[in-house]
């Protein structure tokens, strides 16, 4: 799967499973995704961003530390999954 | 002496409320908040300063507000003989102020979550108690305030990996700096602790309705 095509899909899951109140138009691929800007998640979202991985894309995160470093934006997401998934090729 | 001020969210909040919470904030915490794209996340960050600022005024510290600054974590502090810290979760913010203690603060919606895929975030320790209770997701609320409130105290924020602290009881412990924890009881779907440096022996809750 391209890339640009993955974030679309991440963008609706994430919207979706964290149940927010985002328009999809708003979020660009280098929106950050914790913090005070962009989707502004916090920590649990981060555990349900885990979820949705494992569920999704059958990726187990086994160090927490690995969410830092691929958790930033979309696009250091899309990359986590293309690298680490069984199911999306 | 160590304050809890709450307030809740409701839907008779107006566009005209909103606006009026906006305009109480100084422009760097405004533009701050507003780099956010989610509605209700800036709502809830706007009453979270809200009652900060409302919390500095209830302790004669009017000015106190606009001398906010960030520490390099993230952690928004002032450099003063009194600590604050915010959280919020769905309809509730709350700040917890002191002019005695260090403190940090948190709130979580209690919410079904997918324990089964998140072992690994956890020590054995933790995974068995977890288990061991009746009701697993409120235990696993109280285990995660409770961890969250002392990563708040401690200002490092998400730097400190999450297995390094540890939860004994009512203290939490971060390399070897000891943190003592309260739960604070709001409401039956939320949880929610406080971590202090010292033991607390009173604390007030106090909760506040913004009219606008």
């Amino acid at each position: 799967m391209e890339k640009s095509a993955l974030i679309d899909v991440l963008k609706i899951q994430i919207i979706q499973q964290l149940n927010l109140d985002i328009d999809p138009k708003t979020i660009t691929e280098d929106s950050f995704l914790f913090g005070d800007e962009g989707l502004g998640l916090d920590s649990i979202d981060a555990l349900e961003l885990v979820v949705l991985l494992d569920k999704n894309y059958n990726i187990k995160v086994g160090n927490p530390e690995d969410v830092k470093e691929h958790f930033k934006s979309l696009s250091t997401l899309a990359d986590y999954v293309l690298e680490n998934s069984s199911v999306v090729a | 002496m160590l304050a809890i001020y709450y307030t809740q969210k409701s839907e008779v909040m107006t566009p005209l409320f909103w606006e009026w919470c906006r305009q109480q904030l100084p422009p760097i915490i405004r533009d701050r908040i507003e780099r956010k794209v989610s509605r209700e996340k800036i709502q809830t960050s706007l009453l979270g300063y809200l009652l900060l600022k409302e919390s500095f005024e209830r302790n004669g510290l009017p000015q106190a507000i606009d001398m906010i600054k960030q520490s390099p974590t993230g952690r928004p502090n002032i450099v003063q003989d009194f600590d604050f810290n915010i959280s919020h979760s769905a309809q509730y913010a709350v700040c917890a102020f002191s002019k005695k203690y260090s403190i940090g603060i948190d709130i979580e919606k209690i919410k079904p979550i997918s324990l089964e895929f998140l072992q690994s975030f956890f020590n054995q320790d933790e995974w068995a108690e977890l288990h061991q209770n009746e009701n697993t997701q409120e235990q696993f609320y109280r285990l995660w305030t409770k961890k969250e409130a002392v990563v708040k105290a401690d200002g490092r924020g998400l730097n400190i990996p999450l297995k390094e602290i540890i939860i004994k009881n009512n203290q939490g412990f971060v390399e070897r700096v000891k943190w003592f924890l309260q739960e604070i009881p709001l409401d039956k779907n939320y949880m929610m602790h406080v971590a202090t440096n010292e033991p607390i022996s009173e604390y007030q809750r106090v909760k506040i309705s913004f009219k606008g």
